[in-house]
């Protein structure tokens, strides 16, 4: 990693009730009565998006990541900052979502450069603002990784 | 004792402990909190940022030195820029 951060988890930064357990696990409690700590979407939209990640990383052998929000003042340098901080960076695909701003940033990493290039890009963009302005944030991730996962190909 | 004594005592006191016993379940509350209420586009995005992956799948990268991997021999501060292959943006 460019920037690494070390330790990950610092003990004394943690909030009350977590703790590092000697694995390096975060352990943590849920206070009875207040709201899990979950992403705000359904079961069901969660588990098509999983459906729609694993198989395009399947098809392509091209790792597709999907980060949800803030990208800050610039959303352009905002997921140029993300990028190498996600999983096989070089061989990904990176679509940065920033609901607050409107913003959507789709990057791919430099191994996968002639794959999916500014063009396939592009049609990752296009396939999710036709949904985007309908309301609708998870078809659209999903329009867009298999709109990308068909125009990358095997 | 009838019929219906024996019946009354060996079947209708444990269904009524039963039942009672049953019925105390229903006094809590089901979950021990809440899920967050969906989000829709529009709405103000409070959620710390996600990244979702298909993390169990093996791609092309696994088998070949990737950039992260030499990412701990190098200072790769300016290669961040070189991590980019294509790129896109959008406002909606």
């Amino acid at each position: 990693m460019a920037s690494s951060k070390w330790p990950a988890v610092v003990e004394a930064d943690l909030p009350h009730g977590f703790a590092l357990t000697s694995s390096g696990r975060v352990s943590g409690v849920h206070e009875p009565g207040t709201v899990f700590d979950e992403v705000p979407f359904t079961d069901r939209e969660r588990v098509m998006l999983d459906n729609a990640l694993t198989e395009a990383t399947r098809a392509t052998k091209v790792r597709f990541n999907i980060y949800l929000g803030d990208l800050g003042n610039d959303p352009a340098a905002g997921a140029d900052a993300v990028l190498p901080n996600t999983p096989e960076a070089a061989d990904s695909v990176l679509i940065a979502v920033s609901p607050n701003q409107g913003a959507i940033e789709v990057r791919s990493g430099a191994h996968v450069a002639e794959r999916a290039n500014d063009r396939i890009c592009q049609l990752g963009v296009t396939a999710a603002l036709a949904s985007f302005r309908q309301g609708n944030l998870i078809d659209g991730l999903i329009s867009a990784v298999r709109v990308m996962a068909a125009a990358i190909g095997r | 004792m009838s019929i219906l004594e024996t019946v009354l005592i060996f079947v209708g006191i444990p269904a009524a402990i039963y039942f009672a016993i049953a019925g105390l379940s229903y006094l809590g509350k089901p979950f021990p909190g809440e899920k967050p209420a969906h989000f829709a586009l529009g709405q103000k995005w409070t959620h710390s940022p996600v990244l979702w992956s298909a993390t169990d799948e093996v791609t092309a990268a696994a088998g070949h030195h990737t950039a992260e991997s030499h990412g701990s021999h190098a200072a790769l501060e300016a290669a961040n820029a070189e991590l980019i292959g294509g790129r896109a943006s959008g406002k909606f």
